[in-house]
Protein backbone atom coordinates (compact mmCIF):
# COMPACT_ATOMS: atom_id res chain seq x y z
CA UNK A 1 0.00 0.00 0.00
CA UNK A 2 1.24 3.52 -0.71
CA UNK A 3 1.44 5.32 2.15
CA UNK A 4 2.00 8.76 0.05
CA UNK A 5 -1.21 8.40 -1.53
CA UNK A 6 -3.30 7.74 1.38
CA UNK A 7 -1.94 10.56 3.44
CA UNK A 8 -2.95 13.00 0.31
CA UNK A 9 -6.27 11.48 -0.38
CA UNK A 10 -7.26 12.18 3.57
CA UNK A 11 -5.83 15.95 3.39
CA UNK A 12 -7.79 16.35 0.47
CA UNK A 13 -10.89 14.29 2.33
CA UNK A 14 -10.98 16.15 5.29
CA UNK A 15 -9.43 19.57 4.33
CA UNK A 16 -6.65 19.66 7.25
CA UNK A 17 -3.24 17.98 5.81
CA UNK A 18 -1.44 19.00 8.80
CA UNK A 19 -3.46 16.33 10.77
CA UNK A 20 -3.43 13.98 7.53
CA UNK A 21 -0.23 12.31 8.56
CA UNK A 22 -1.66 11.45 12.20
CA UNK A 23 -4.75 9.72 10.78
CA UNK A 24 -3.52 7.94 8.42
CA UNK A 25 -0.95 6.38 10.55
CA UNK A 26 -3.45 5.76 13.09
CA UNK A 27 -5.49 3.62 10.36
CA UNK A 28 -2.56 1.47 9.20
CA UNK A 29 -1.65 0.94 12.97
CA UNK A 30 -5.35 -0.48 13.08
CA UNK A 31 -4.49 -2.01 9.33
CA UNK A 32 -1.66 -3.68 10.45
CA UNK A 33 -4.09 -4.88 14.11
CA UNK A 34 -6.58 -6.43 11.48
CA UNK A 35 -4.46 -7.18 9.02
CA UNK A 36 -5.77 -10.73 8.05
CA UNK A 37 -9.27 -8.60 7.28
CA UNK A 38 -7.45 -6.28 5.21
CA UNK A 39 -5.69 -7.81 3.30
CA UNK A 40 -8.73 -9.77 2.22
CA UNK A 41 -10.35 -6.25 1.35
CA UNK A 42 -10.73 -5.68 -2.61
CA UNK A 43 -9.70 -1.96 -2.34
CA UNK A 44 -7.20 -1.97 1.31
CA UNK A 45 -5.68 1.60 0.35
CA UNK A 46 -9.49 2.83 0.32
CA UNK A 47 -9.89 1.00 3.91
CA UNK A 48 -7.10 2.61 5.49
CA UNK A 49 -8.65 5.90 3.73
CA UNK A 50 -11.79 5.26 4.95
CA UNK A 51 -10.72 4.34 8.51
CA UNK A 52 -8.97 7.54 8.62
CA UNK A 53 -11.30 9.98 7.88
CA UNK A 54 -13.70 7.86 10.46
CA UNK A 55 -10.97 8.59 12.84
CA UNK A 56 -11.08 12.23 12.59
CA UNK A 57 -14.68 12.11 12.44
CA UNK A 58 -14.58 10.17 15.92
CA UNK A 59 -12.08 13.02 17.06
CA UNK A 60 -13.63 15.73 15.85
CA UNK A 61 -16.79 14.53 17.30
CA UNK A 62 -15.29 15.02 21.07
CA UNK A 63 -13.62 17.75 20.24
CA UNK A 64 -16.79 19.23 19.30
CA UNK A 65 -18.31 18.81 22.33
CA UNK A 66 -15.17 20.24 23.95
CA UNK A 67 -15.02 23.44 21.91
CA UNK A 68 -18.77 23.83 21.97
CA UNK A 69 -18.46 24.25 25.63
CA UNK A 70 -16.04 26.73 25.87
CA UNK A 71 -17.15 29.10 22.81
CA UNK A 72 -20.00 27.34 20.79
CA UNK A 73 -17.43 27.44 17.84
CA UNK A 74 -16.24 24.62 15.91
CA UNK A 75 -14.06 25.23 13.21
CA UNK A 76 -11.00 23.08 12.04
CA UNK A 77 -8.60 25.17 9.70
CA UNK A 78 -5.12 25.14 9.87
CA UNK A 79 -2.29 27.49 8.88
CA UNK A 80 -1.05 26.27 5.40
CA UNK A 81 1.48 23.20 4.95
CA UNK A 82 4.05 23.22 2.93
CA UNK A 83 3.97 21.22 -0.38
CA UNK A 84 0.67 21.84 -0.55
CA UNK A 85 -0.97 24.45 -3.17
CA UNK A 86 -2.51 27.07 -0.33
CA UNK A 87 -5.36 27.79 -2.73
CA UNK A 88 -6.30 23.75 -3.62
CA UNK A 89 -6.69 23.50 0.06
CA UNK A 90 -8.90 26.61 0.19
CA UNK A 91 -11.27 25.22 -2.44
CA UNK A 92 -11.45 21.40 -1.20
CA UNK A 93 -12.17 23.46 2.43
CA UNK A 94 -15.16 25.38 0.66
CA UNK A 95 -16.84 21.95 -0.28
CA UNK A 96 -19.01 19.81 1.14
CA UNK A 97 -17.17 16.95 3.70
CA UNK A 98 -18.72 14.43 1.51
CA UNK A 99 -17.89 15.82 -1.71
CA UNK A 100 -14.01 16.09 -0.27
CA UNK A 101 -14.47 12.27 0.21
CA UNK A 102 -15.38 11.50 -3.48
CA UNK A 103 -12.25 13.72 -4.55
CA UNK A 104 -10.31 12.08 -2.36
CA UNK A 105 -10.99 8.51 -3.45
CA UNK A 106 -11.01 9.32 -6.95
CA UNK A 107 -8.41 11.56 -7.57
CA UNK A 108 -5.59 9.99 -5.43
CA UNK A 109 -6.44 6.38 -5.41
CA UNK A 110 -8.25 6.09 -8.77
CA UNK A 111 -10.98 4.13 -7.70
CA UNK A 112 -13.80 3.53 -9.94
CA UNK A 113 -17.67 4.98 -9.34
CA UNK A 114 -18.50 1.54 -7.77
CA UNK A 115 -15.73 0.90 -5.38
CA UNK A 116 -16.24 4.67 -4.22
CA UNK A 117 -19.63 4.12 -3.30
CA UNK A 118 -19.01 0.67 -1.76
CA UNK A 119 -16.44 2.51 0.19
CA UNK A 120 -18.41 5.73 1.27
CA UNK A 121 -21.91 3.57 1.53
CA UNK A 122 -23.63 5.63 -0.77
CA UNK A 123 -25.04 4.84 -4.27
CA UNK A 124 -23.37 4.99 -7.22
CA UNK A 125 -25.40 7.75 -8.62
CA UNK A 126 -25.03 9.86 -5.32
CA UNK A 127 -21.51 9.43 -5.93
CA UNK A 128 -21.47 10.23 -9.69
CA UNK A 129 -23.24 13.52 -8.70
CA UNK A 130 -21.31 14.10 -5.80
CA UNK A 131 -18.16 14.30 -8.14
CA UNK A 132 -19.96 16.30 -10.48
CA UNK A 133 -20.54 18.95 -8.62
CA UNK A 134 -17.21 18.46 -6.63
CA UNK A 135 -15.62 19.02 -9.89
CA UNK A 136 -17.75 21.64 -11.24
CA UNK A 137 -16.57 23.65 -8.13
CA UNK A 138 -13.37 23.17 -8.20
CA UNK A 139 -13.01 24.22 -11.95
CA UNK A 140 -13.99 27.54 -11.89
CA UNK A 141 -11.35 27.75 -8.83
CA UNK A 142 -8.53 26.22 -10.03
CA UNK A 143 -6.07 27.87 -12.31
CA UNK A 144 -4.86 25.49 -14.95
CA UNK A 145 -1.18 24.98 -14.87
CA UNK A 146 -0.43 26.14 -18.57
CA UNK A 147 -2.89 29.69 -17.81
CA UNK A 148 -0.83 30.11 -14.40
CA UNK A 149 2.56 29.90 -16.59
CA UNK A 150 1.18 33.05 -19.16
CA UNK A 151 -0.39 34.42 -16.35
CA UNK A 152 2.84 34.62 -14.30
CA UNK B 1 -10.44 22.24 -17.67
CA UNK B 2 -11.98 18.72 -18.43
CA UNK B 3 -13.12 16.58 -14.92
CA UNK B 4 -9.64 14.85 -15.44
CA UNK B 5 -8.24 17.78 -15.65
CA UNK B 6 -9.57 19.03 -12.72
CA UNK B 7 -8.59 15.82 -10.28
CA UNK B 8 -4.94 15.43 -12.16
CA UNK B 9 -4.99 19.67 -10.41
CA UNK B 10 -6.21 18.12 -7.18
CA UNK B 11 -3.50 14.98 -7.34
CA UNK B 12 -0.87 17.96 -8.15
CA UNK B 13 -1.72 20.39 -5.86
CA UNK B 14 -1.15 18.06 -3.11
CA UNK B 15 1.94 16.59 -4.47
CA UNK B 16 4.29 18.17 -1.56
CA UNK B 17 2.81 16.24 1.11
CA UNK B 18 4.00 13.10 2.10
CA UNK B 19 4.46 10.83 5.50
CA UNK B 20 7.31 11.61 7.11
CA UNK B 21 6.29 8.65 9.96
CA UNK B 22 8.19 5.62 9.72
CA UNK B 23 7.01 2.13 8.87
CA UNK B 24 8.85 0.57 12.04
CA UNK B 25 6.83 3.01 13.90
CA UNK B 26 3.52 2.32 12.44
CA UNK B 27 4.07 -1.43 13.06
CA UNK B 28 5.44 -1.13 16.65
CA UNK B 29 2.46 0.17 17.52
CA UNK B 30 0.57 -2.06 15.53
CA UNK B 31 2.15 -5.17 17.10
CA UNK B 32 1.40 -4.20 20.82
CA UNK B 33 -1.91 -2.85 19.79
CA UNK B 34 -2.37 -6.53 18.40
CA UNK B 35 -1.09 -7.88 21.74
CA UNK B 36 -3.54 -5.73 23.72
CA UNK B 37 -6.22 -7.11 21.56
CA UNK B 38 -5.97 -10.46 21.82
CA UNK B 39 -7.37 -9.95 24.88
CA UNK B 40 -10.16 -7.83 23.66
CA UNK B 41 -11.20 -9.94 20.81
CA UNK B 42 -11.84 -12.84 22.98
CA UNK B 43 -13.27 -10.82 25.57
CA UNK B 44 -16.50 -9.91 23.90
CA UNK B 45 -15.34 -6.18 23.88
CA UNK B 46 -17.10 -5.43 26.88
CA UNK B 47 -16.76 -1.63 27.93
CA UNK B 48 -13.98 -0.38 30.11
CA UNK B 49 -14.29 0.12 33.86
CA UNK B 50 -13.52 3.73 34.53
CA UNK B 51 -12.05 5.62 37.01
CA UNK B 52 -7.89 5.77 35.75
CA UNK B 53 -7.97 1.78 35.99
CA UNK B 54 -7.06 0.58 32.66
CA UNK B 55 -8.07 -2.81 32.21
CA UNK B 56 -8.46 -5.79 29.99
CA UNK B 57 -11.76 -7.64 29.46
CA UNK B 58 -11.48 -10.94 28.90
CA UNK B 59 -14.96 -12.62 28.31
CA UNK B 60 -14.87 -15.74 30.15
CA UNK B 61 -16.18 -17.86 26.74
CA UNK B 62 -18.78 -20.52 28.19
CA UNK B 63 -16.56 -23.72 26.89
CA UNK B 64 -19.81 -25.59 26.85
CA UNK B 65 -20.80 -28.19 29.40
CA UNK B 66 -18.04 -28.14 31.63
CA UNK B 67 -17.46 -31.35 33.69
CA UNK B 68 -18.96 -29.97 36.94
CA UNK B 69 -15.78 -29.99 39.89
CA UNK B 70 -17.79 -32.01 42.63
CA UNK B 71 -14.84 -30.46 44.84
CA UNK B 72 -13.99 -27.34 43.92
CA UNK B 73 -10.15 -27.32 44.52
CA UNK B 74 -8.25 -24.21 45.10
CA UNK B 75 -5.34 -22.83 43.57
CA UNK B 76 -2.12 -25.26 43.08
CA UNK B 77 1.14 -22.78 42.84
CA UNK B 78 3.57 -24.83 40.99
CA UNK B 79 7.48 -24.60 42.42
CA UNK B 80 10.11 -23.26 39.94
CA UNK B 81 10.83 -23.83 37.67
CA UNK B 82 7.42 -25.18 36.56
CA UNK B 83 6.94 -25.51 32.79
CA UNK B 84 4.43 -28.13 32.12
CA UNK B 85 0.59 -27.16 31.98
CA UNK B 86 -1.95 -28.57 34.10
CA UNK B 87 -2.70 -31.90 34.05
CA UNK B 88 -6.15 -31.60 33.98
CA UNK B 89 -8.55 -29.03 33.90
CA UNK B 90 -8.94 -26.73 37.60
CA UNK B 91 -11.22 -24.07 38.33
CA UNK B 92 -7.72 -21.78 38.29
CA UNK B 93 -4.21 -22.75 38.71
CA UNK B 94 -1.52 -20.12 39.35
CA UNK B 95 1.96 -21.27 38.20
CA UNK B 96 5.25 -19.72 38.39
CA UNK B 97 6.96 -19.40 35.72
CA UNK B 98 10.81 -19.80 35.50
CA UNK B 99 11.50 -16.40 34.21
CA UNK B 100 9.69 -15.34 37.07
CA UNK B 101 6.71 -14.19 35.61
CA UNK B 102 3.36 -15.77 37.16
CA UNK B 103 0.46 -17.05 35.02
CA UNK B 104 -2.98 -17.20 36.46
CA UNK B 105 -5.24 -19.91 34.44
CA UNK B 106 -8.87 -19.84 35.49
CA UNK B 107 -12.24 -20.67 34.48
CA UNK B 108 -15.44 -19.49 35.28
CA UNK B 109 -16.74 -22.18 38.59
CA UNK B 110 -13.58 -21.39 40.57
CA UNK B 111 -13.99 -17.34 40.45
CA UNK B 112 -16.74 -17.42 43.00
CA UNK B 113 -14.36 -17.54 45.26
CA UNK B 114 -12.04 -14.45 44.98
CA UNK B 115 -10.15 -15.16 48.59
CA UNK B 116 -9.07 -18.54 47.02
CA UNK B 117 -7.69 -16.59 43.85
CA UNK B 118 -6.11 -13.97 46.02
CA UNK B 119 -4.61 -16.28 48.01
CA UNK B 120 -2.77 -17.98 45.29
CA UNK B 121 -1.94 -15.01 43.88
CA UNK B 122 -0.19 -13.84 46.98
CA UNK B 123 1.93 -17.03 47.75
CA UNK B 124 3.44 -16.66 44.19
CA UNK B 125 4.21 -13.01 44.82
CA UNK B 126 1.40 -11.18 43.93
CA UNK B 127 -0.58 -8.87 45.61
CA UNK B 128 -3.46 -8.75 44.46
CA UNK B 129 -7.46 -7.47 44.95
CA UNK B 130 -9.76 -9.75 43.63
CA UNK B 131 -13.93 -9.00 43.59
CA UNK B 132 -17.08 -10.52 42.64
CA UNK B 133 -19.55 -8.21 40.86
CA UNK B 134 -17.10 -5.32 41.38
CA UNK B 135 -13.96 -3.60 40.45
CA UNK B 136 -11.56 -1.98 42.31
CA UNK B 137 -8.98 0.73 40.81
CA UNK B 138 -7.39 4.21 41.93
CA UNK B 139 -8.33 7.50 40.74
CA UNK B 140 -5.35 9.52 38.87
CA UNK B 141 -2.91 9.03 38.30
CA UNK B 142 -2.90 4.94 38.43
CA UNK B 143 -0.21 2.90 38.96
CA UNK B 144 2.02 2.81 35.70
CA UNK B 145 3.20 0.30 33.74
CA UNK B 146 0.21 -1.99 33.16
CA UNK B 147 1.34 -3.71 29.77
CA UNK B 148 4.91 -4.41 31.66
CA UNK B 149 2.93 -6.21 34.14
CA UNK B 150 0.01 -7.69 32.75
CA UNK B 151 -0.26 -9.49 29.54
CA UNK B 152 -3.50 -11.26 28.41
CA UNK B 153 -1.95 -13.95 26.14
CA UNK B 154 -5.65 -15.89 25.16
CA UNK B 155 -8.42 -15.93 26.66
CA UNK B 156 -8.80 -16.43 30.71
CA UNK B 157 -5.00 -16.38 30.71
CA UNK B 158 -3.02 -13.43 32.49
CA UNK B 159 0.92 -13.13 32.42
CA UNK B 160 1.85 -11.38 35.62
CA UNK B 161 5.38 -9.97 36.04
CA UNK B 162 5.72 -9.17 39.97
CA UNK B 163 9.02 -7.62 39.27
CA UNK B 164 7.27 -4.56 36.79
CA UNK B 165 4.34 -3.95 39.72
CA UNK B 166 5.33 -0.59 41.70
CA UNK B 167 5.37 -0.73 44.69
CA UNK B 168 2.57 -0.06 46.49
CA UNK B 169 0.52 -1.41 43.74
CA UNK B 170 -1.95 -4.52 43.39
CA UNK B 171 -3.15 -6.06 40.22
CA UNK B 172 -6.89 -5.75 40.62
CA UNK B 173 -9.12 -8.73 39.44
CA UNK B 174 -13.32 -8.12 39.22
CA UNK B 175 -15.01 -10.64 37.61
CA UNK B 176 -18.83 -11.41 37.58
CA UNK B 177 -20.40 -14.50 39.67
CA UNK B 178 -20.26 -17.52 37.55
CA UNK B 179 -24.50 -17.08 36.99
CA UNK B 180 -23.74 -14.41 34.79
CA UNK B 181 -21.75 -14.10 31.84
CA UNK B 182 -19.16 -11.18 31.77
CA UNK B 183 -15.94 -10.52 31.73
CA UNK B 184 -13.25 -10.39 34.03
CA UNK B 185 -11.95 -6.55 34.25
CA UNK B 186 -7.62 -6.44 35.90
CA UNK B 187 -5.54 -3.70 36.17
CA UNK B 188 -3.44 -1.45 38.40
CA UNK B 189 -4.20 0.38 41.58
CA UNK B 190 -3.00 1.39 44.51
CA UNK B 191 -3.18 -0.64 47.78
CA UNK B 192 -3.94 2.43 49.85
CA UNK B 193 -6.44 3.91 47.44
CA UNK B 194 -8.41 1.97 46.53
CA UNK B 195 -11.83 2.74 45.39
CA UNK B 196 -14.40 -0.48 44.19
CA UNK B 197 -17.52 0.23 42.36
CA UNK B 198 -20.25 -2.72 40.69
CA UNK B 199 -19.23 -3.96 37.73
Amino acid sequence: MHRTACVRAVAAGTGDPQGAEDLVAEAFTRAWVSWRKVSQHPAPQAWVVRTALNVRVSAWRRRRREVTLADGHDVLVGPDVGGVDATLMAALRRLPARQREVIALRAFLDLDTQTTAQMLGIAAGTVTAHLSRAVAALRGQLVPAETQEVVQ
Amino acid sequence: MRDQDVLRAVSDGLSGLDMAKPVEEIISAGTSRRRRRVAAVTMAGVALVGGGLAVGVPALTSPGPVTAPTAQRSASVAPVPATLPPAHLVAFTVVRNPDATVTLTFSREQLADPGEVRRALAEAGVPAEVRVNSICFSSHPAPPGLDRVLSASESAVLVITPSALPKGAVVSIGYHDPSRSGPVAFGLAWRDRLTCRKM
